[in-house]
């Protein structure tokens, strides 16, 4: 039992950790660059206002939670296919980098749907 | 036109040069930028260390519709436009921070940029004039640039059917030539 308990604990552990780094590089991109800060984020503007205003006891409190507050930005086999280079392309490197292009293409576009 | 504000100036300065650090061609700053020819000039030379390039600037569309140049036109415009939905910028201030997400992006990927900001300016005015746009293909759903009338309902793009010589090229070599280096 005490296991199993100690692994639950290790990685809440880590959620906490995942979730207090990710907010903490949010919060520094959207102050140093806001409009580019959401096009990596993929966040509307309101939700990047607020994480700007957190107060580090806040992000505290947000990261301290049993779930991750992240979650993929795409969730179709199409971006997945692209991103791990399943290319009809047989030269390998060019192929793969074409590829990349091809998701980044793909997820751009469909992040403007979502926003807009 | 003379300027007033001081501190507009000094925007407009800033504006200018992280133009021609990008690379911009002085025509793109004396279009963006109220600043008279002489201190874009003399602004150029402190911040380059040369000259400007002289001559005129490409104004043919169908550079975007070639493979290779396409599919970099089109990251770049999609990035844009999602800065441009987003954001209230400026559309000079959205080209210059879409082009660095562009550069970045490009970087990450182990490729070299096709697209030169210059180049990246006369797309946003070309759809800005209505004569290019971005249309999604109907296999990957990824948007393109194309030809504004173009037909366009079973448009694909180049990267899902690529055309026979794609990556045969030039581009092809460089490729290969920077594997034989690592």
């Amino acid at each position: 039992m005490s296991t199993i308990a100690a692994s639950n604990e290790q990685l809440l552990q880590e959620i906490r950790e995942a979730n207090l780094a990710y907010l903490v590089l949010a919060q520094h991109m959207i102050r140093a660059d806001k409009a580019q800060a959401l096009y990596r984020l993929g966040v509307s503007e309101e939700v990047a206002g607020i994480i700007d205003q957190l107060t580090p006891a806040q992000l505290m409190k947000i990261a301290g939670s049993n779930q991750l507050i992240l979650r993929f930005r795409f969730d179709d086999d199409m971006v997945w296919n692209l991103l791990t280079s399943h290319s009809k392309t047989k030269s390998s490197a060019a192929g793969a980098a074409v590829a990349g292009l091809h998701a980044n293409i793909v997820m751009a576009g469909q992040l403007t749907d979502v926003t807009a | 036109m003379r300027i007033k504000s001081i501190v507009s100036e000094s925007r407009q300065i800033q504006r200018a040069i992280a133009l021609i650090k990008l690379g911009a061609r002085l025509q793109v700053l004396e279009s963006e930028t109220d600043l008279s020819y002489e201190r874009l000039l003399r602004l150029y030379k402190e911040v380059q260390g040369e000259s400007p390039a002289r001559g005129m600037l490409p104004f043919s569309t169908d550079w975007f519709m070639t493979w290779q140049p396409n599919i970099h036109s089109s990251l770049f415009l999609n990035m844009y436009e999602y800065l441009d939905k987003t954001s209230e910028l400026e559309e000079i201030d959205g080209i210059i921070k879409a082009y660095e997400l562009y550069l970045e992006q490009i970087r990450a990927q182990g490729l070299e940029p096709l697209l030169s900001v210059t180049r990246a300016w006369r797309l946003v005015k070309f759809v800005d004039a209505g004569m290019v746009t971005l249309t999604p293909c109907c296999k990957c759903g990824g948007k393109f640039v194309t030809h504004t009338f173009e037909l366009t309902k079973n448009y694909v793009c180049g990267l899902c059917e690529p055309p026979a010589r794609a990556g045969k090229g030039k581009a092809q070599v460089q490729v290969n030539a920077q594997e034989s280096l690592h």
